[in-house]
């Protein structure tokens, strides 16, 4: 996906020369391009990504337009003071743009998921989170990016191109976009389990469950009463998400049913179990060892449903 | 002003950290004493383009001030000179104060917000690489502590100045070899804090952190042309000017109370009618 969002950004740096991308030693087609043709604007700042979001908040603070890019996890988590102070205290609008979601870089192992990132990134104030569930939506975000004023902001995507789940003409600054409608039970995901969440959704609606799903793809700011007007006359909703059970998704949505008065909604929080994975193979394998495969989530959903 | 002058400016600003620290009943006087000079001769001294009335200007030479901790003396600078009412000096500490224990970017004055070390030396370098980029040429100083160069964020953004040949910035390094607890050699081990940033590539320049000639002089060799960032190594006393808290890491933080106050006011024995700024 990579490229979906180097491509738009490349555009955006050539037509405005306060764009800097700075990365930590990291490789992508386009990078090349911006090489060849505005080489002043992109920087290898090595693997020290601590530096990297101290010198973006400099070169913000000297009037740049920054975007900082590592793999997910070393950026966000190894960052996270440096994120705090010199980003989201200062209330400096840079970009930090994060590949490897989830278990993107899953055979790479523990220390290389992003399955926290949503959590504490949620917990700094000003803060935007951006999640892409297709390259067309990660495609708009450097746009949405490039015009954020206001505190730092992260975009986070897979590793891997999934297919397209939006057309194009959608304008993502809703926050979040009902994709599948459906009155009973609404799946409320995010990323790359989007997909699963409609492959799901396929299954249970042939079974005769009117099941619709919601693609949050920012998390942060959330938009709470988009999300309860979709919800109006649903009952039950799932949250499925590929990253800790605490802070993120699920936990996002259950704060707003409670905060929103919604708590008589039923909800089923489906999320990776509180613990490291060790086991390496396909992100297909994992998922079915953790059933959160298509089948097995089917299942588990279903005997909730009683 | 001239190095008398100079000294008595610093001998206010000491006294004037120790009334604020004394009032607010906290406060870390051994760091804020060791840079005193250092804080002095940059904002006195005619080594920056600096003032209350440039506070908006891209031009303006950026202060990073970057061991957040040793506040009392800077704000005293910065009230003296106007970036905000004098007055709120006597407010520090205190319920609603606009200066907190840590400097935030909110202050007048204030590039950065610090506290939390290790942070200062790649926001400098990012601000010395945009004016580089926007052909500006204001320069960036960024000063820092020697043990908190036990940060390892500090030794990432120190690669990043040399490969970026950032010679529109000077870090000056306060070397009181004191941290909070211990003698610095106790915790960072032997090797001499000139002969780090040589490795890694920085001219580096050694002066007398107290004595202001040397500084002064220090800062014009920093400002010659060179295609390297400069490390301007101030050798200096922690707790500089109170005999009871020179190279004593008990001082790092805390208020004198009783015959401490007292002595240290003796010590720093100041009239008013010296503060000619």
């Amino acid at each position: 996906m990579r490229d979906a969002f180097f491509e738009e950004l490349y555009t955006l740096a050539l037509a405005d020369s306060s764009v800097v991308l700075i990365h930590g030693d990291q490789k992508a087609h386009t990078f090349e391009k911006f090489k060849q043709a505005i080489p002043s604007q992109i920087i290898n700042g090595g693997i020290a990504e601590q530096n990297l979001i101290g010198v973006a908040a400099g070169l913000t603070l000297g009037g740049k337009k920054v975007f900082v890019h590592a793999i997910a996890s070393f950026l966000t988590l190894r960052c996270y003071e440096q994120i705090k102070v010199d980003l989201g205290l200062m209330g400096l609008p840079v970009t930090l743009v994060g590949v490897g979601a989830g278990y993107s870089y899953g055979d790479a192992g523990p220390t290389h998921h992003a399955v926290q990132d949503l959590s504490i990134l949620r917990a700094i104030s000003g803060m935007t989170i951006l999640n892409a569930s297709d390259t067309v939506s990660l495609s708009r975000f450097p746009e949405i990016a490039h015009r954020n004023t206001n505190g730092p902001l992260y975009i986070r995507f897979d590793k891997d191109n999934p297919p397209p789940i939006y057309t194009g003409e959608e304008n993502f600054y809703a926050g979040l976009a009902k994709i599948r409608n459906g009155k009973d039970v609404i799946i409320i995901s995010t990323g790359l389990m989007v997909h699963r969440a409609l492959a799901v959704a396929d299954i249970l609606n042939s079974r005769g469950i009117d099941i619709g799903v919601v693609d949050v793809y920012r998390i942060k700011p959330f938009n709470s009463s988009l999300m309860a007007e979709i919800l109006t006359g649903c009952q039950k909703v799932v949250t499925l998400e590929e990253h800790s059970p605490i802070g993120g998704l699920g936990s996002l949505i259950s704060e707003f049913l409670f905060d929103y008065g919604l708590s008589a909604v039923s909800l089923k929080r489906i999320a990776l179990e509180d613990e490291d994975c060790f086991t390496y193979g396909t992100r297909e394998y994992v998922h079915a060892q953790i059933r959160l495969d298509r089948d097995a989530l089917v299942a588990r959903i279903y005997e909730w449903l009683g | 002003m001239n190095t008398d002058e100079l000294d008595r400016k610093a001998n206010w600003v000491r006294r004037k950290a120790l009334e604020m620290c004394i009032s607010a009943g906290r406060g870390h006087l051994g760091g804020t004493f060791s840079c005193v000079e250092i804080l002095v001769a940059l904002y006195y001294g005619g080594i920056l383009n600096v003032s209350p009335l440039l506070k908006n200007n891209t031009n303006r030479d950026r202060v990073i001030f970057s061991k957040g901790h040793a506040m009392l003396g800077l704000y005293a600078i910065l009230g003296d000179l106007g970036f905000f009412d004098v007055g709120e000096l006597e407010n520090c500490g205190k319920n609603g104060t606009i200066l907190g224990d840590h400097p935030d970017h909110l202050i007048p004055g204030i590039e950065i917000s610090s506290g939390s070390l290790g942070h200062g030396l790649s926001i400098a370098c990012g601000l010395a690489l945009s004016a580089k980029m926007n052909k500006s040429n204001f320069l960036t100083v960024v000063i820092l502590g020697d043990a908190e160069c036990n940060e390892g964020s500090v030794w990432e953004a120190a690669m990043f100045g040399q490969n970026h040949q950032l010679n529109n910035l000077i870090a000056v390094i306060d070397n009181n070899k004191i941290g909070a607890s211990d003698f610095t050699m106790n915790f960072s081990g032997s090797a001499l804090m000139e002969n780090k940033w040589q490795a890694f590539g920085w001219r580096t320049i050694k002066v007398d952190g107290h004595n202001f000639k040397d500084i002064l002089s220090g800062f014009e060799r920093a400002k010659q042309p060179t295609d390297k960032p400069t490390a301007i190594i101030a050798e200096t006393i922690k707790g500089k000017g109170v005999s009871f808290m020179e190279n004593n890491s008990n001082w790092h933080h805390g208020a004198p109370k009783g015959e401490f106050a007292a002595k240290a006011r003796q010590e720093l024995t100041y009239q008013e009618n010296e503060n000619a700024s």
